[in-house]
């Protein structure tokens, strides 16, 4: 089910413009993907995937399912696994510490991440600029 | 090659919003539209790339992921994962995996993103060596953005 039937048109373009134009983008992606898009805040994100949710049971999907972890059950983890993932990630975080930059904390791993004004991304990252972008469009 | 992460991003502070006056004054419209489509595109080309299997992926294919194992996942927007944000300085969008942990053994200290896009050599217990062959899946989704840049500007076109 597309968006723009849902939502306010201002919002579902908003959503749009972060690839996410379906019901079932917004349950795959979560609520603090919804936060991350810029215009809209904890509430609104809140309301957008209440109002999806809603949407997707009354179109008969299973609306307890959890939509990150929707994909075949075989992969999701087992009670062994989710603890000693817990466990392990306490020791990561452990071992964060020291290798997180100036400024930056161990909070980096909460949601409310998505609020940082900066973050240190790893070398794999891809960029592009405002001239190599006019650049492509002129050719 | 445009995207090619290259050593010099690691510290790079990243503004992630676009709304700020100091980009709205140096950056017109259209060309933020553009700056953000291309990164959510890519963000969200990279994560959709990590499909969720057992098991490691093909060499050359994207890393699977694996649910619950670290506490840190590339693909899961609660746990880490990739980002995209206004690099301030030099007007361009940046995405990519938060470098919050160091794969172990590397000789350069290589972050765990880093060794399965580009590959790399850890040393492991007692003293032997694990090739990784590159798993590339930020390079990828740049290029499929690259395909697209034709359709944002005509959006931004129409829109403002």
């Amino acid at each position: 089910m597309g968006l723009k039937e849902i939502l306010s048109p201002h919002n579902a373009e908003l959503l749009a413009e972060a690839e996410m134009t379906t019901v079932d983008d917004v349950l795959r992606e979560g609520k603090d993907a919804l936060v991350a898009i810029n215009g809209i805040g904890p509430k609104t994100a809140e309301d957008i995937y209440a109002t999806c949710l809603a949407a997707a049971e009354e179109d008969g999907a299973d609306p307890g399912a959890d939509p990150v972890a929707s994909e075949p059950a075989a992969d999701g983890p087992t009670i062994e696994e989710a603890t000693e993932a817990a466990e392990a990630d306490q020791e990561r975080l452990d071992e964060i510490v020291p290798v997180i930059a100036a400024g930056m904390t161990p909070r980096l791993y909460h949601p409310t991440m998505r609020f940082r004004d900066e973050w240190e991304l790893a070398e794999a990252a891809v960029r592009i600029s405002k001239a190599v972008l006019t650049r492509l469009r002129e050719a | 090659m445009l995207g090619s992460g290259g050593g010099q991003l690691i510290g790079v502070k990243v503004n992630q919003f676009f709304d700020r006056p100091a980009v709205k004054n140096y950056l017109d419209r259209r060309s933020r539209h553009v700056l953000r489509r291309y990164g959510a595109f890519v963000r969200m080309t990279a994560r959709r790339s990590m499909r969720k299997r057992k098991g490691p992926s093909l060499a050359g294919q994207p890393p699977h992921a694996h649910p619950g194992h670290g506490g840190f996942s590339l693909r899961d927007s609660r746990r880490g994962g990739i980002v995209y944000g206004l690099d301030s300085m030099r007007a361009s969008t940046v995405v990519g995996p938060l470098a919050v942990a160091k794969a172990k053994g590397t000789t350069a200290g290589e972050t765990v993103p880093e060794v399965l896009e580009y590959g790399g050599v850890v040393r492991r217990q007692k003293a032997e060596l694990a090739h990784y062959p590159p798993r590339p899946f930020m390079r990828p989704a740049h290029a499929k953005a690259l395909d697209k840049q034709a359709e944002w500007w005509r959006e931004a076109d129409a829109k403002y």
